[in-house]
């Protein structure tokens, strides 16, 4: 809907849609302060009766030559501290996902790998799902890291660390050959 | 503070304008500091003259907007480098505070691509109602030079309207820039010091005989700890008598910064104080 004005104090006059009871953040090339203060409304609007759901929090998705975008996390945090109130993120690490696998396909987590890039996301989902994990190099993540992670005296970060590392996912190949 | 202890929008607190006429007869200076990035000083100055307020000039008045703009002329220009060496400022913000920075005799870079040969040396996010997903981005393509300061006017999450309703802070579009960069954004603002430090610079203030006069406990008061002045909450704005008294009933030492020394319903109540 067009901006009825060109300040926050005409947008806020603007009527609510009274159906909208979730406030929901995925990646938003468009995200505007209009659309912080929209959602902002309703969470004020509905309280806990309004929900505030983001798909993931990743940081940055990487271009190539090391170059990024602001990750879906930037704009959940956004929201997050307008309306001091902490998001339900369905993406990894959280489990949600997994179990909607799991629900679909009849998944062993005893007899299943996950393989990712990612530590905190990708590995630490795996991990906490009771999932064999594999970290693959081609991705955001040097070995560095998972070693540090391993090195460490946090229990918390012991958790970010892969069982497996490949260079890439294609060395699973000959794992599989005749 | 100015919002939500003077005036309210567009309406001055009742007895607000005369409290400060009774200080000035008083032979006590009233100074301001506002963690609104959205002003000058010299629009400032212009707001407490249509408001009612007499004999408040800008020179008086310490806004982040202003504040942050020497902060960076500081750190970008005394700081050794001379005058084309200096680099620009990206700022996040509206005119009031693109105007402060331009005072400070620093470089604005403009939206697109930066000119070859001039660095952007400083990010600065302040109240942006224009913030788009596009100058995130180009902050942070800023920002992957580690020489390149990340800095904030303020750390409010949110700000009253007269409707009881609510806009979105500097804190909330920092915490997006802070996200993506993986950086840590130096704030100026309250209830960080460096605002008091433009004032005593300025004016020569005696903590121990300054009250500082606020509405937002975890910016005003935590701000008046910080500096070592006594603190007066006033309930004309943003936060509620019950939240200080939660406060003061924890138990983390933290908290007990938040707590105020006094409390009014108005600043207008001081007046009687000032009566010999």
């Amino acid at each position: 809907a067009a901006l009825p004005g060109p300040a926050p104090a005409d947008w806020v006059q603007a009527p609510l849609d009274p159906a909208v009871r979730a406030v929901l953040v995925g990646f938003d090339e468009h995200f505007s302060y209009a659309k912080l203060c929209q959602a902002l409304r309703y969470l004020l609007r509905g309280g806990p009766d309004c929900l505030l759901v983001g798909t993931n929090r990743d940081h940055r998705l990487p271009l190539e030559g090391g170059a990024a975008i602001p990750g879906t996390g930037c704009l959940v945090k956004a929201v997050e501290t307008a309306a001091q109130r902490e998001a339900f993120i369905v993406g990894k690490p959280n489990r949600f996902m997994f179990d909607c696998v799991a629900g679909e396909f009849d998944v062993d987590p005893a007899r299943t790998i996950m393989v990712g890039d990612r530590l905190d996301t990708d590995i630490l989902m795996g991990n906490s799902c009771g999932l064999t994990t594999l970290l693959t190099l081609t991705g955001v993540t040097a070995l560095d890291e998972a070693r540090g992670h391993q090195d460490s005296e946090c229990p918390a970060r012991h958790s970010l660390v892969p069982d497996y590392y490949v260079d890439s996912i294609a060395d699973l190949l000959p794992a599989l050959g005749e | 503070d100015c919002d939500g202890v003077l005036w309210a929008g567009e309406r001055a607190v009742p007895g607000a304008p005369e409290l400060l006429e009774r200080l000035r007869r008083s032979g006590k200076a009233a100074l301001f500091v506002s963690n609104n990035s959205r002003r000058s000083v010299a629009e400032l100055e212009r707001r407490f003259s249509r408001l009612g307020f007499r004999g408040v000039r800008a020179e008086h008045v310490f806004s982040s907007a202003l504040c942050s703009a020497l902060f960076l002329r500081q750190r970008l220009l005394d700081g050794g480098g001379n005058g084309s060496g200096a680099g620009r400022v990206f700022v996040l913000g509206g005119e009031g505070l693109r105007g402060e920075v331009r005072d400070a005799g620093l470089r604005l870079a403009g939206e697109g691509e930066p000119a070859p040969g001039e660095p952007v040396r400083a990010v600065l996010v302040g109240y942006d109602d224009q913030f788009t997903f596009a100058k995130l981005a180009q902050a942070c393509g800023y920002l992957r030079d580690p020489q390149c300061l990340l800095v904030a006017t303020d750390p409010d999450p949110w700000h009253p309207l007269s409707d009881g309703q609510r806009t979105p802070g500097t804190g909330s579009l920092t915490a997006a820039v802070e996200t993506a960069s993986g950086r840590k954004a130096l704030v100026v603002g309250k209830p960080n010091t460096y605002m008091f430090d433009c004032i005593v610079e300025r004016f020569g203030v005696d903590p121990s005989r300054t009250l500082m006069v606020g509405d937002r406990l975890e910016t005003d008061i935590l701000f008046g700890k910080n500096c070592g002045l006594a603190t007066i909450l006033t309930l004309t704005g943003v936060s509620r008598l019950e939240e200080a008294q939660a406060y003061m009933a924890s138990d983390s030492a933290a908290a007990k910064d938040l707590v105020p020394n006094y409390y009014v319903d108005s600043i207008a109540d001081l007046i009687p104080g000032l009566d010999e």
